[in-house]
């Protein structure tokens, strides 16, 4: 608000970064996509679940939506800051779930940054979303074989993680797009 | 409408076959079977025990305040008795997943 005043006053219109976006139309966007994936958390957390480790990844829906439209380095502050807040929240902060989740959080949206700088196209958002739930799923396996049960239970569940992230980086892939597309961010 | 689009390019579809063709790879080769977990169980002076949990068996385990007997039966391990006075780990009964 402060820039915005003093670039009125100075004459000047609000610089816009890299995205086209000022700095406070910017931080706005990021507070809504922290509140969407909150939101988007704890409706996933009262969704039942038949196995403790087969998420949808719902929250990721606006990591990607803030990946495509703010940028690496915005979609990383909103993951960081999703897990430190949904753990607070439910008292996870700083356990094995709470490091479980940053680190896949956080390959995940590098993973999908690298894919979306160096493949999008040909890659579409549904497959820059498949290759963050893989990295996602991978980093949480190599964080589980490293600190919690070695390496053999994390690669029996190899297969099944691969598969979980086909599909559910696919659906949240695709609810991503329809959500660009009716913002009118994206075009297919 | 929108009928002349695909939701996925080619490249969505080639990363979703590779991902599905190495999960099978993988399945194929072993992964995702179980081999037969085991229940690890230590004890003062560096005892350690690896109890296969396809196997029923009594395992007795010595202790600063004594021998805590612990049984392996039906795929779970539980402790049977133990010198402790609450015995909340006999009262635990059987073992749950970590949440």
């Amino acid at each position: 608000m402060g820039d915005t005043a003093n670039t009125k006053a100075a004459g000047r219109a609000p610089e816009r970064g890299s995205t086209g976006h000022t700095a406070a139309g910017r931080v706005a966007r990021l507070g809504m996509l922290l509140g969407v994936a909150l939101a988007l958390y704890a409706v996933e957390s009262a969704l039942p679940s038949p196995f403790p480790f087969l998420r949808i990844g719902l929250a990721n829906i606006a990591t990607l939506i803030a990946l495509i439209t703010l940028g690496l380095a915005d979609a990383l502050a909103i993951t960081v800051l999703r897990v430190i807040v949904a753990s607070l929240v439910v008292g996870t902060f700083l356990g094995p779930g709470f490091g479980l989740a940053m680190a896949g959080g956080v390959a995940g949206v590098v993973g999908m940054g690298l894919a979306a700088r160096l493949a999008l196209p040909p890659l579409s958002v549904v497959g820059v979303s498949v290759v963050g739930a893989v990295l996602h799923n991978l980093a949480q396996l190599g964080v589980l074989s490293g600190f919690y049960t070695g390496p053999g239970p994390a690669l029996r569940l190899l297969p099944v993680a691969l598969l979980v992230s086909a599909a559910t980086g696919l659906a949240t892939g695709l609810i991503a797009l329809f959500a660009l597309e009716k913002l009118g961010l994206v075009r297919r | 409408m929108a009928g002349d689009r695909t939701l996925l390019t080619f490249a969505d579809r080639l990363v979703l076959y590779v991902l599905v063709g190495a999960a099978l790879v993988l399945f194929t080769m072993g992964g995702g079977q179980g081999d037969g977990a085991t229940v690890r169980i230590t004890g003062d002076g560096g005892f350690e025990y690896l109890a296969p949990l396809g196997s029923d068996t009594i395992v007795e385990v010595k202790g600063p305040l004594g021998t805590t007997v612990v049984g392996v039966a039906d795929g779970e391990a539980r402790v049977l008795s133990s010198p402790c006075p609450h015995e909340l780990c006999v009262k635990t009964g059987r073992p749950r997943p970590m949440r």
